[in-house]
């Protein structure tokens, strides 16, 4: 499910409202409703798949945690992100004071066979296709998570936010805390990539 | 024919209604290839969000309210962990000050040396207020050590959360 990073709907609002006021569990509606940022975040910047679900999980607990906090001035999804990007940058550097683990992380990378792929309205009814268009298709996207994979960590953060989660370029830079027109040249380099990175497994007409 | 760059046409992407933009929908009505690669960025966002992974499993908002539960409960642990070892450590002090003779005698007598200070400002000047600056003074460093001791705990408190 895709959010938009700026603003906070009025739903969202009063149920902020509500876990202030103590009703721990209406928290359970913003878990729902965003653990598909907590988990692109994480994706995107740890590549050890063993680590992605207790990850997401810490960053909603650590959304929970911080709720007193949110001054609602900007979007509760773009607070989220950042407080995701902090969590894994912590979890990064606790990784990088201990070797072996790096080791670990460096060989592991994204395991494809671990994934399933996306039940979500945006891909064509499997239905509706041809079993020669459903194995290409599948190819495709293999082709796809490979060349997202292949992208540096930060380039993949930013073009997992612009296009799965629908994030403006500025709200990207408030979730990383870095300047806009940085965002918007490694948004283009990031794209750059991925369409060079396509292009040399598949012509353009396969691809358009 | 000179192409637009690669930066050009993605610019374009982003904003193709500006004035600054004309020359490059100019040669894209004339260039196919130049269409197609501009094609191919749009195509992008589709092949991306297709090719994303459901994200979550079927049990994880339980897992994590469990987490959360899991966390107040360790917070309310501590709390009174934490008041429990302070009204401890106040009455072992206590003790070692009242058992102690010399200790016991030391400490009277600066209570003792800080009251007569006290009250030798106010006789001297015969303005209370010095008294006062003393008394102040007090409260200010109990407060800073009263925040000092908030923050400890805070870092404590995120450290433990951050263990899990």
């Amino acid at each position: 499910m895709s959010i938009m990073g700026m603003g906070v709907t009025e739903q969202d609002r009063a149920i902020i409202g509500r876990i202030l006021s103590g009703e721990t569990d209406a928290f359970r509606y913003l878990v729902a409703k965003y653990k598909g940022l907590a988990f692109h975040v994480v994706r995107s910047m740890i590549a050890d798949s063993s680590e992605h679900e207790d990850l997401a999980q810490d960053i909603l607990a650590r959304v929970f945690e911080s709720l007193p906090t949110f001054r609602f001035r900007c979007g509760l999804a773009t607070w989220i992100s950042r407080i995701g990007y902090n969590t894994c940058l912590n979890q990064l550097r606790r990784v990088k004071s201990r070797p072996h683990e790096t080791m670990k992380y460096r060989a592991e990378g994204y395991r494809v066979d671990d994934i399933t792929p996306n039940s979500g309205g945006n891909s064509t009814p499997v239905e509706s296709q041809t079993p020669y268009s459903v194995i290409c298709r599948k190819e495709l996207d293999v082709a796809v998570r490979d060349s997202i994979k292949k992208l540096p960590a930060h380039y993949r953060l930013v073009v997992t936010l612009y296009y799965l989660e629908s994030f403006s370029i500025a709200d990207i830079a408030l979730s990383l805390g870095i300047p806009k027109g940085t965002i918007k040249s490694d948004l283009f380099r990031a794209r750059a990539k991925l369409k060079d990175d396509l292009l040399q497994k598949f012509t353009i007409e396969d691809l358009l | 024919m000179k192409h637009p760059t690669d930066n050009a046409i993605q610019s374009y992407l982003h904003d193709p209604g500006s004035p600054e933009r004309a020359p490059i929908m100019d040669h894209l009505k004339n260039c196919p290839d130049c269409r197609k690669q501009l094609l191919l960025y749009e195509r992008l966002k589709e092949l991306v969000v297709s090719s994303s992974f459901n994200s979550a499993p079927d049990n994880f908002e339980t897992a994590v309210m469990a987490r959360i539960r899991s966390r107040l409960q360790q917070r309310r642990v501590t709390d009174i962990v934490m008041t429990a070892t302070a009204m401890i450590g106040f009455v072992f002090i206590g003790l070692i000050i009242f058992l102690t003779p010399q200790l016991k005698h030391a400490a009277a007598e600066y209570l003792m040396d800080a009251w007569q200070y006290a009250g030798k400002l106010i006789t001297i000047t015969g303005d209370p207020s010095d008294a006062a600056v003393v008394l102040v003074f007090g409260v200010g460093l109990m407060v800073l050590f009263g925040l000092v001791d908030r923050i400890a705990i805070g870092r404590l408190r995120s450290a433990t959360s951050s263990g899990n």
